[in-house]
C-alpha cells in the first residue's frame, strides 16, 4: 500500500503540487491532467528523485526515504523523456539497466527475451537503438520497466510515440499486471486510460481534484452533453453559446457534440470521461 | 457478547515491520561490477586518454630548469588528468538524458558517479606515477610532488563529488578542478605563489606529504562508503 500523506512540493517560492493525499492499493490508477498540472513532480516524489517540501509518501507504513534503495528496487519506472545508449541493443541495455537494479544475473537473459517478446521487440532485441523510431525506443521503456517484476509500476506518458497497435498491446500489458500491484499511468491522453483504470485521479490547481472512478465521472455530466447537427451558417453562434467538446464536418452542417449545464431542446448523449476532461479543464 | 482483545502496540508494531520486511525483498547484489559503473562511458574514456596525454605532453614541453616551476606545472596537471574523465561521462549521459531513469534505480546515479570518481582517481593516481617516475625522475623533489599530487586528485576529486551531489550537473565537477588550474597558473606566473609552491615541494618532508595523501585517499574511501550506505544500503 503506497499512502501519500499531505504532500506539497515547491520550487523555490512556486508551488507545483499542494496538499496532496493518496491511498493507493493494487490495481490501474490514472493520473489524469494537462500538461504541467504536477504530474510529473508528484511522480517524480514518488520515485523518489524529488524530495516533497512537506507531508510525506509512505510504502506499508514506512516513509520511502528511510526505506531508501529496498524501495526503488520495488519499482519499475518510465519517465517521460526515456533516455538510452545509442550504441547499445535492448538486450544490452536491459541486461545494464537490471545490473542497476540489483537484480541477479541468474535467469535474467531468458526475462529479458520475455519482456522483449511481451512489447515485441523480438525481431529486432540485437539492431542497435539509435536505428530504432520513437515507437520502439518507448517499447524497450515500457519493457525495461516490468522486467524486474516490480510491486509498484509507475509510467509517465508512456503512450508517446506509439502507434493505435501499440496502444492497445502495452494497455493489454498493464491491465493484466494491475491486477497484483499498484500500476500508476500518468497521462493527458484520455483514451490510454478510459477502458482499464480502476481510479482516475485529476489534479487541478495543483491539487487533487477527483479520485473516482470512470464511471463515476461521466456520471457527473449525465443529462448535461448533447449531440446536434448544426448548419455550417450557424455554427460559428453556436460555438459562442455552448461548449463544444467535438465537431465533425459532416455535408453543409457540423455534427456537434457540446456540453450546457442547464437541459438544452437538443438529443441528450451519453457522458464519457474525455467530455469529463475537457469540461474541467476548459 | 464475545470480548475481542485488542492486541498490545509491540505486536501491532512487530507484525507492522513483518509485513514490510515481506514486501521489501532482501538485498540480492550489493555492489555493481566494473562493467556496469563504466558501461557507456566508452567514447569519454578514449578523449581523457588523449587529455591525458595531451596534459602530460604539456607538462614536459613546459619544462625548464627552474625545478619549483616544473613542479607547479606537475601540479597542476596531476590531478586534472583524472577530471576530463568524470565530467565527460556524466556529461554525456545528460546528452542522453538517462540520468532521471538511472536515479530511479537501485544503485542510483549518484552512487555510479561517486564509484566512477574513486576508481577514476585512483587509477589515474597511479598513471601519474609511472609517468612522473619515467620522466622527472630526476627532478629534485619529484617524490614530494607525486605524494602532494595525489592528495590534490584525491582531495579534488572528493570535492567535485560533493559539488555534484549539491547541484547536479556536468559543470559542477569541473568547477573544484578549475579553480585549481587557476591558481597553479597564477602561482607559476607570480613571486608569491612561485614561494608557496617551492615550500610545499621543499620544505615539507616527504613523510608528511605521504601522510597526507593516504589521509586523502582514506577519506574518499569513507566518503564514498557514506554514498554507498545512504544511496545504495549497502
Amino acid at each position: 500500500m503506497l499512502t501519500v500523506d499531505s504532500v506539497t512540493k515547491y520550487y523555490g517560492k512556486k508551488p507545483a503540487v499542494e496538499n496532496i493525499s493518496l491511498s493507493l492499493g493494487n490495481g490501474l490508477y490514472g493520473l489524469l491532467a494537462p500538461n504541467g498540472a504536477g504530474k510529473t513532480t508528484l511522480i517524480k516524489m514518488l520515485t523518489t528523485l524529488l524530495k516533497p517540501t512537506s507531508g510525506e509518501i509512505l510504502y506499508c507504513g514506512t516513509p520511502i526515504e528511510k526505506l531508501g534503495a529496498s524501495y526503488r528496487e520495488l519499482i519499475g519506472y518510465l519517465p517521460q523523456q526515456f533516455g538510452y545508449y545509442r550504441g547499445s541493443t535492448p538486450v544490452q541495455y536491459l541486461e545494464y539497466l537490471a545490473a542497476l537494479n540489483g537484480m541477479p544475473s541468474k535467469g535474467l537473459r531468458e526475462k529479458i527475451e520475455s519482456v522483449i517478446g511481451q512489447v515485441g521487440l523480438s525481431d529486432s532485441k540485437k539492431i542497435k537503438m539509435k536505428k530504432f523510431s520513437g515507437g520502439m525506443l518507448q517499447r524497450v521503456g515500457i519493457a525495461q520497466a516490468i522486467m524486474s517484476d516490480p510491486k509498484i509500476l509507475i509510467l509517465d506518458e508512456p503512450t508517446a510515440g506509439l502507434d493505435p497497435k501499440e496502444r492497445v498491446r502495452f494497455r493489454n500489458i498493464i491491465s493484466a499486471m494491475s491486477k497484483d500491484r499498484t500500476v500508476i499511468l500518468s497521462t493527458h491522453i484520455v483514451s490510454d486510460i478510459e477502458s482499464i483504470a480502476n481510479r482516475v485521479i485529476m489534479i487541478k490547481d495543483r491539487q487533487i481534484f477527483r479520485d473516482s472512478t470512470v464511471p463515476e465521472l461521466s456520471a457527473e455530466l449525465e443529462g448535461k452533453v448533447f449531440e446536434a447537427s448544426v448548419p455550417d451558417s450557424e455554427y460559428e453562434r453556436f460555438e459562442r453559446e455552448y461548449f463544444v467538446l467535438s465537431a465533425r464536418q459532416e455535408q453543409g452542417s457540423m455534427a456537434v457534440r457540446f456540453y450546457c449545464e442547464s437541459p438544452a431542446p437538443y438529443r441528450p448523449a451519453e457522458p464519457n470521461l474525455e467530455d469529463f476532461f475537457l469540461v474541467t479543464y476548459r | 457478547m464475545i470480548e475481542i482483545k485488542y492486541p498490545p502496540r509491540e505486536e501491532i508494531e512487530k507484525c507492522k515491520e513483518a509485513v514490510v520486511s515481506a514486501a521489501v525483498s532482501k538485498k540480492k547484489i550489493c555492489r555493481p561490477g566494473l562493467k556496469t559503473v563504466f558501461y557507456g562511458c566508452g567514447a569519454a574514456g578514449y578523449i581523457s586518454i588523449l587529455v591525458y596525454l595531451l596534459l602530460w605532453g604539456l607538462c614536459i614541453a613546459l619544462r625548464d630548469g627552474d625545478p619549483v616551476r616544473t613542479g607547479t606545472a606537475i601540479l597542476g596537471i596531476y590531478p586534472l588528468s583524472c577530471f576530463a574523465f568524470s565530467f565527460l561521462s556524466v556529461f554525456s549521459e545528460e546528452q542522453c538524458e538517462i540520468i532521471e531513469l538511472k536515479s530511479a534505480l537501485r544503485f542510483p546515479y549518484f552512487y555510479i558517479v561517486a564509484l566512477r570518481a574513486l576508481y577514476s582517481s585512483v587509477a589515474a593516481v597511479f598513471m601519474n606515477l609511472i609517468v612522473a617516475a619515467a620522466v622527472f625522475r630526476d627532478l629534485g623533489g619529484v617524490w614530494s610532488l607525486c605524494a602532494a599530487g595525489t592528495a590534490f586528485t584525491v582531495g579534488l576529486a572528493l570535492m567535485s563529488l560533493k559539488v555534484y551531489e549539491k547541484f547536479g550537473s556536468s559543470a559542477a565537477i569541473c568547477a573544484p578542478p578549475t579553480v585549481w588550474a587557476a591558481v597553479c597558473v597564477l602561482a607559476r606566473s607570480s613571486e608569491a605563489g612561485s614561494a608557496v609552491f617551492k615550500a610545499l615541494i621543499e620544505t615539507v618532508p616527504l613523510a608528511v606529504h605521504i601522510a597526507v595523501a593516504a589521509a586523502s585517499l582514506a577519506l574518499i574511501l569513507i566518503y564514498v562508503g557514506k554514498v554507498e550506505f545512504k544511496y545504495a544500503d549497502c
